[in-house]
């Protein structure tokens, strides 16, 4: 009893303690999530989707039976993780989105403020799963920067190679998911078959699969494995080859063209507007590449 | 490339990032808050970063949002990207941004109380089921 009583204070102090009064412990004690008992009719309103303010102006043509709102998400297999999407639509045509993408919030900043800086790269490292080698190593250059830390030849260039290795794994994934939506399902099976390869290396050479910690902040944590001269080599040799294969199979692909052409515009001036910057602002036709310009 | 910062203050920020969009800064990459919570006065710092790609340099805009009334001008109207983070930003610290087309929490419930990334917003200790286990006599 006396041992509950600690642990209610504890909780209290957490939660008292921050001057904007914290979340309500009293409806999460012990873990449980209550549901509200009643819910008013904007809370449903929200939760449903009605809630999307109305300011395009229709064509008259159209009639209201034409026009729905639809609710997408926040599961849903296109998505690939968890976004809610409230969709108008007229007919087939999408008129207007409202994303809801608080779903994925993760709270990584708030953790990050608790931790020491060695600590940083297992905190950012799980930001993104496909690239997570990029994330230890903005957060380790960040630091180093900070505190004047000179990171010795053998160890930058280690980082490089891997980060690259890491670049061309995580593009194979996005060729793959990105073929498996548009509806070539074989894409999503090669993609897979050839990241294998690279993650085989990384493991070898960092232990895990993803999420490595193996750029920190000083340097790396290990050095390469015994012959990983040979690895890359066979690496290297395989790529490019397979690669040639898929851009055959793909950019001639009827379908794929007729899927991607067209589709999604976006103009230089609009990519300028909402701070759209690499390979779709050089898609709309202008020159900016940040690794020629701001090496 | 180059790197400028400046200070600006709250009166003059609107038509200060007006006049750097006419001046060739075409984008906003960056709209972020700073809690400097004890440390400075005032408490709060709207970070705005530009990015002018035709004359290839960037710019970091330092804003202190007075205590008293934690409000600032949107620049919607001048970058329409800034919607997002303008919301995050109202989110995360509670920063009020004026003629917001829509200022409502983004990433957190809507019934939440607090803004999370304030720093004395204490972290992580939600209580969690089955953390403690039952003792075996």
């Amino acid at each position: 009893m006396n041992e509950d009583n600690n642990i209610k204070d504890d909780l209290d102090f957490w939660a008292t303690n921050s001057e904007e009064g914290g979340w309500n412990i009293s409806s999460t004690d012990e873990g449980s999530q209550k549901m509200l008992e009643e819910e008013d009719e904007k809370q449903i309103k929200i939760q449903t989707g009605s809630d999307v303010v109305d300011d395009y102006v229709y064509s008259e043509e159209t009639t209201d039976d034409e026009r729905m709102i639809v609710n997408m998400g926040p599961q849903h297999p296109s998505t690939h993780g968890v976004l809610r999407l409230q969709v108008e639509l007229e007919g087939e045509v999408v008129r207007r989105v409202k994303p809801v993408i608080g779903y994925l919030h993760t709270g990584m900043e708030k953790t990050g403020e608790e931790l020491a800086y060695f600590q940083g790269p297992t905190n950012t490292t799980r930001m993104d799963y496909l690239s997570p080698l990029f994330n230890e190593l903005v957060f380790s250059l960040t630091t180093e920067k900070l505190l004047d830390i000179e990171v010795p030849e053998r160890a930058k260039a280690i980082r490089i190679l891997m980060t690259e290795l890491n670049r061309i794994s995580s593009h194979l994934v996005a060729l793959a998911t990105g073929g498996m939506d548009i509806g070539a399902l074989s894409m999503m099976i090669f993609g897979f078959r050839e990241r294998e390869l690279i993650l085989n290396f990384l493991e070898k050479s960092s232990g895990l699969r993803m999420n490595h910690k193996s750029i920190r902040p000083g340097g790396v944590a290990a050095d390469l494995p015994d012959n990983w001269q040979k690895d890359i080599k066979e690496i290297l040799k395989i790529i490019p080859e397979k690669l040639k294969d898929y851009g055959e199979m793909l950019l001639d692909n009827p379908i794929w063209q007729g899927r991607l052409k067209n589709v999604g515009i976006l103009t230089t001036e609009e990519c300028f507007a909402y701070g759209i910057t690499g390979p779709s602002l050089r898609a709309s036709g202008f020159s900016w590449d940040l690794r020629k310009t701001q090496p | 490339m180059s790197l400028d910062e400046i200070n600006v203050e709250i009166d003059q920020y609107f038509k200060t990032v007006e006049d750097y969009k006419k001046d060739g800064y075409e984008m906003m990459i960056d709209l972020t808050a700073v809690d400097w919570y004890r440390k400075k006065e005032p408490r709060f710092e709207v970070i705005v970063n530009l990015l002018s790609v035709s004359k290839n340099s960037r710019l970091i805009m330092n804003v202190p949002v007075p205590d008293e009334d934690l409000t600032i001008p949107s620049i919607c109207e001048i970058y329409p990207g800034a919607n997002f983070y303008e919301r995050e930003v109202f989110d995360m610290f509670g920063i009020k941004f004026e003629n917001h087309p829509e200022l409502t929490r983004i990433l957190m419930p809507d019934d939440w109380t607090g803004n999370p990334l304030r720093k004395d917003y204490g972290s992580g200790r939600i209580p969690v089921q089955f953390k403690n286990a039952p003792k075996v006599d």
